[in-house]
């Protein structure tokens, strides 16, 4: 197979050929609604809510991974007067049947962890402001909330998960999107804090 | 002082110049009801970067943007694949569906690997030159070269085996 004949077959079977030609419309339509909705809101919630759609809350972690993940670019200095978008992560649906034991080389694993004081907690969603955070993406690091959010169960009833209480201080260890439970997300205690500080040398 | 003027002049120009070829990008590697959602995540992206955003040639650069925020899109719905599998056994696909002619290609692509096919892809869809490539990726011209010739000899000998297996089977087929 040449070249030419492979990009001719390649062509053929592109698939863009045969949707639509789109109008130039939605264009002016989504830099307005991009540019009024950061500008105006403060929170990409909503924004994040409409993209997941009816599917399952899980699909909230997206919103963060979506600026940082394997970015090819340069590392960002954001419009100054940008907001930071909140971290949204998910509680693991229920106790898993099996847990690895903590400790500074398992919890390293988790490409994001931080330590947070829970300011509310409302049904499935807790509501935390970061104290310290221990590791994650550049455009995670900027968001100063966590928002945690239960598939499945309300907040408070996640067994051998979390128990979030407002105002007490936890550390919380997650990976793509999703809260580690079985320990290694836990209200704050020195022992914690200290495998924290080994995993990741700090 | 007025609304960031300049920034919003900037951002409109920017997305005036990649928005259809980003769509194209996101159409091509997406099923259709998910471009809306994705584009909408490669605006916001653009936007709250615009400082990074290359005055010179801005295409490679939210290509790269769409890539990761298509890559996104793709993990969450595996997330949510076990929904999908329930609602499918619920609503399995007609078997009068019309087949693809090109099914073939399709199938030879998903044999390569992510980024063999990405830079596959992004040579004889978006037409993009090795540098460019580079630029989408983070690689060097120099590393996309070699990759992608290599990738081309890959998809052109599965789809030269895959035509092989298909004549014969249509062989068999007419023999009595």
């Amino acid at each position: 197979v040449t070249d030419d004949e492979l990009l001719a077959r390649l062509q053929a079977a592109d698939p863009a050929r045969r949707a639509p030609a789109p109008s130039y419309d939605w264009i002016d339509d989504l830099t307005e609604a991009t540019m009024t909705r950061t500008a105006d809101t403060p929170r990409r919630r909503i924004w994040l809510v409409a993209a997941a759609a009816a599917a399952v809350v899980a699909a909230l972690g997206v919103g963060v991974a979506a600026l940082d993940d394997g970015d090819p670019a340069p590392r960002a200095t954001q419009p100054a007067d940008a907001p930071v978008p909140a971290l949204e992560l998910t509680a693991p649906p229920g106790p898993e049947a099996r847990c690895m034991i903590v400790t500074a080389q398992t919890l390293s694993r988790m490409p994001t962890a931080f330590e947070a004081t829970v300011t509310s907690v409302d049904g499935r969603r807790a509501t935390l402001s970061v104290d310290r955070w221990y590791a994650g993406t550049a455009a995670e690091r900027r968001a100063t909330t966590v928002r945690l959010t239960s598939a499945t169960q309300s907040m408070t009833d996640l067994i051998g998960a979390v128990r979030f209480e407002g105002g007490e201080r936890y550390l919380i260890a997650a990976h793509d999107g999703e809260m580690a439970a079985c320990g290694f997300s836990a209200p704050w205690s020195q022992g914690l804090a200290d495998t924290y500080a080994a995993a990741y040398g700090q | 002082v007025a609304e960031r003027p300049t920034s919003d002049e900037r951002f409109t120009a920017v997305v005036r110049t990649v928005a259809l070829p980003v769509r194209q990008y996101v159409v091509r590697r997406l099923p259709a009801d998910q471009v809306d959602d994705v584009l909408a995540e490669v605006f916001l992206v653009l936007w709250r970067r615009l400082d990074d955003v290359p005055a010179e040639d801005p295409l490679p650069w939210a290509y790269g943007v769409a890539r990761n925020c298509v890559a996104n899109a793709r993990r969450s719905t595996r997330r949510n694949l076990a929904l999908v599998a329930k609602v499918t056994r619920l609503d399995p696909p007609r078997p009068d569906e019309p087949v693809n002619p090109h099914d073939d290609v399709h199938q030879a692509l998903a044999q390569l690997s992510d980024l063999d096919r990405e830079l596959v892809s992004l040579w004889a869809w978006e037409g993009l030159t090795p540098r460019e490539i580079a630029a989408t990726l983070g690689m060097t011209a120099n590393a996309v070269s070699i990759r992608l010739t290599r990738a081309k000899q890959k998809l052109g000998e599965i789809l030269r085996k895959n035509d092989e297996a298909a004549g014969q089977e249509r062989d068999e087929g007419r023999r009595p």
